[in-house]
């Protein structure tokens, strides 16, 4: 009788097995298909990133869009930008400013990307900012907050991922940086909390998008008494631009591969790249020569040398961002540095 | 760790496969032990000592009144387990209330003295954990189950992990003699635990997690909403309350059902009563027989004059208010609810009840009037205080028009409601249908749900609202 129950017993522990191998794998295969179902619904109605990208979803409204760090939300004002082109260089071109503060590395990709796939046939030029280093970074505060979940998406995760695994640090020390990017980038995978989004978009379409010229989100603390004690530590300022003409541009290379895939996807659109490097007063990353992509075009503003103006004290809030006086005159420089390699281009 | 958080999947998933491969009863019980603790302490290390406290306090205790040879030595020790339970509920949950409430009272006859405060953290799950053991000690008291004599399944029984921090409040004599046969994987009914498991996140995160995303608002400020939002704010509390608490008591059982043993039912579509005592039948089922057969029976029950039955009625919903938390609202809403069940009694006794009886509408009625009664109170539940309950009272019938909160949560109610009818009424006919279906499409199905339970889930955690009781 016990040789009996054991052998039902087995018999029924290899059923066991089988059902819950194929239980699993329909399981997963259910949650995948309607997974990507509910994505395409989403994506309808509220596309990742739609409310930073939704005021250039306005047909025929813009051929320069600006996007960058805080460094460009604060330094460029399109007003400036604008006018300069148009009474120096005779050119009238409608500009949009897409900073968002710390936005750098996979995340500027996911945006850089997201801007070439917007119907926007006026688009000729997309300056971007990359004063900053372009490592991926997700502070704790941040966790789980809806800007950092959008962005990843399988690819942006295999650059964060190939990002910090390629560091010279412990296994640990990487798993555990990459974790809370794996987490994020389960959440946008599997659409948790998309629905809330879909049923907004849902609500709103029909609606025009807001004219807006630049995005409402980011948020600098512009205080007088801040900028002002900054302006009278003047020897830290002085001393910062001695140590960024003697060392300048030095930044690590590694993650500046990827600004330069930017400029091939936006060729393929037929839209101009222009690399902006800020007039910060510590060293940009960003190279001057980025190995392999030689001619990328670069509108520098990180050397005191060439453009001693920009590093008026007055000009500069703190160390990355810049006054009102210091924006316009970045923007109107800017908007001088676009006219020039639009002359050239039309030269070619 | 809740059960809801993404943690407790691949640490059930981990206890279930060592649970189920480990050989000998025993070694699987101590781990299943050493797993409650390791999920009990997630919360914080330093609460484990006080759950192994009260475990090893009340486990000697149990034993002392088995082996007292005298009904005033077994008396003492029941008093010791009382003391030592009841204290502990006191200096973490109570003290701070009961002292300011004992300020206030003086401060009310001119007297003026500072009250003393205790900073202290409230324990996840005391309220649950204190009530258990001191259901098993006075069930030894009563002799109505033997003592237990193996530690290792005292402390299982009360550190079991799916019941642990929000119940369901299991009885020693419906769960130790589960822990003396071992249980069979193959008696596992995986697909109804699985589904009960689905439908509990769904209710907790899906429905619960979002009404509160809408009525959180009203609650905190109800003066800055009209009439309906007030309204919609007071259904919307009761049937995110009703989805929390049981969407969590269905993950508990289906957990526990996934590791081989079984809890009991703890909500039975509650809002479907036709008068306030069927619902308290149906209602949190665990804590409101704990309170029948400890409290109101200790107290006389049903077996005295009618008014002291009445009493008694009051005094345990009174204490059930207390239960839930230290705070006014609670205390008053267990005494609306006791003398809502004293009057459904008194009424009950009366010929005009046969008469009513005997009205066609009568359910129809009953079931309206208890419902109504029931969301009231939980408004008043709800609220941080008594003043934003009137807060909230004094705004019925003023800027009915005003919509703060969006108004098609009442559609999404109705339609809730007309689920739970139908789940109720066909649960034969879809339990049926589980176990028919082949597996690959059940397992299809069960992914799809979950997917779409995902997409509505709001990335906000929120813990259930039991564990603060």
């Amino acid at each position: 009788v016990t040789g009996d129950l054991d052998r039902d017993s087995r018999a029924w522990l290899r059923r066991f097995w089988l059902e819950l191998l194929l239980g699993s794998l329909t399981f997963a295969l259910g949650l995948a298909v309607a997974a990507w179902g509910l994505r395409a619904l989403a994506e309808r109605y509220a596309p990742l990133g739609r409310d930073r990208l939704s005021p250039l979803m306005r047909p025929n409204d813009y051929e320069v869009v600006v996007i960058g760090s805080s460094m460009t939300g604060v330094g460029f004002r399109h007003e400036h930008f604008e006018a300069q082109l148009h009474d120096e260089h005779g050119r009238t071109l409608r500009s949009y400013g897409l900073g968002m503060g710390a936005l750098r590395g996979p995340e500027l990709d996911f945006y850089v990307r997201r801007v070439l796939e917007l119907p926007m046939p006026k688009l000729r030029w997309l300056l971007i900012d990359v004063t900053v280093d372009q490592d991926p970074e997700l502070e704790e505060k941040n966790w789980f907050a809806t800007r950092e979940i959008e962005w990843q998406t399988p690819r942006q995760f295999a650059l964060v991922a190939s990002h910090v695994m390629g560091e010279e640090k412990p296994l640990e020390k990487r798993l555990t940086t990459l974790w809370p990017f794996a987490r994020h980038f389960g959440i946008n995978a599997l659409n948790i909390g998309r629905g809330h989004a879909a049923l907004e978009g849902f609500d709103r379409m029909g609606e025009p998008e807001p004219e807006r010229r630049q995005p409402p989100d980011w948020r600098l603390d512009r205080k007088a008494s801040k900028a002002k004690k900054y302006r009278e530590n003047v020897k830290a300022h002085e001393s910062a631009v001695r140590r960024l003409i003697a060392s300048r541009r030095r930044g690590s290379t590694r993650s500046n591969a990827l600004p330069a895939t930017w400029r091939d996807a936006a060729a393929e659109r037929g839209v101009e790249v222009a690399y902006v490097v800020g007039p910060t007063t510590f060293n940009a990353a960003f190279p001057a020569e980025v190995p392999g992509k030689p001619d990328l075009r670069v509108f520098d503003f990180n050397d005191p040398r060439e453009v001693p103006h920009l590093y008026e004290i007055t000009y500069h809030y703190d160390t990355v961002h810049l006054t009102e006086p210091g924006a316009e005159s970045f923007s109107r420089d800017l908007a001088d540095a676009l006219d020039e390699a639009m002359n050239e281009l039309e030269r070619r | 760790m809740l059960f809801s958080e993404p943690i407790f999947f691949p640490f059930f998933l981990l206890c279930f496969a060592v649970r189920w491969s480990l050989r000998g009863f025993g070694t699987q019980k101590t781990f299943l032990w050493a797993a409650s603790y390791v999920f009990y302490g997630a919360w914080d290390v330093r609460f484990l000592a006080l759950l192994a406290g009260s475990t090893v306090v009340d486990f000697i205790v149990g034993k002392n009144i088995e082996a007292a040879t005298t009904v005033a030595r077994r008396r003492a020790w029941l008093v010791v387990c009382l003391c030592s339970n009841l204290g502990l509920l006191t200096a973490f949950k109570y003290f701070n209330f009961f002292t300011s409430s004992t300020v206030a009272l003086l401060g009310a006859f001119g007297l003026s003295v500072p009250a003393p405060t205790l900073e202290v953290v409230l324990p996840v799950g005391l309220s649950f954990f204190t009530f258990q053991s001191i259901s098993y000690v006075i069930d030894v008291y009563r002799k109505n189950i033997a003592v237990v004599r193996n530690f290792r399944d005292y402390a299982l029984f009360v550190a079991f992990f799916p019941q642990l921090v929000a119940g369901p409040i299991m009885r020693a004599v419906d769960f130790i003699p589960q822990l003396a046969v071992p249980p069979r994987l193959r008696d596992v009914d995986f697909r109804r635990h699985l589904a009960v498991f689905c439908l509990g996140y769904f209710k907790k995160v899906c429905i619960a997690d979002n009404i509160a995303l809408a009525i959180d608002p009203v609650f905190a400020a109800p003066l800055k909403y009209g009439s309906t939002d007030v309204l919609l704010a007071a259904t919307g509390y009761s049937v995110q309350i009703y989805c929390d608490f049981s969407g969590y008591s269905d993950m508990a059982i289906a957990t526990a059902g996934l590791l081989g043993f079984r809890l009991s039912k703890n909500f039975d579509a509650p809002y479907f009563s036709v008068n306030i005592q069927e619902f308290w039948r149906r209602w949190h089922i665990s804590l409101s027989t704990w309170l029948r057969d400890y409290l109101y029976i200790s107290m006389g029950g049903g077996r005295v004059s009618e008014p002291k039955v009445y009493r008694n009625l009051i005094v345990t919903m009174l204490l059930g208010g207390l239960w839930h938390g230290a705070n006014m609202t609670f205390v008053i809403w267990g005494l609306l609810h006791g003398v809502a069940l004293a009057a459904t009694r008194a009424f009950g006794k009366t010929r005009a009840a046969a008469a009513w009886a005997r009205v066609p509408a009568s359910r129809f009625i009953g079931w309206v009037l208890t419902f109504a009664w029931v969301v009231f109170c939980f408004a008043l539940f709800r609220c941080e205080s008594i003043q934003i309950f009137f807060d909230m009272l004094g705004r019925i019938g003023e800027d009915a028009r005003r919509t703060g909160v969006d108004p098609r949560w009442w559609l999404v109610i109705v339609a809730l409601g007309l689920a739970q009818f139908a789940f109720h009424r066909y649960r034969e006919v879809l339990r049926g249908l589980t176990q028919r279906a082949p597996v690959p499409l059940y397992g299809l199905a069960l992914g799809a749900a979950a997917a779409l339970a995902l997409f509505i889930t709001p990335l906000a955690k929120r813990p259930f609202i039991y564990f603060q009781f």
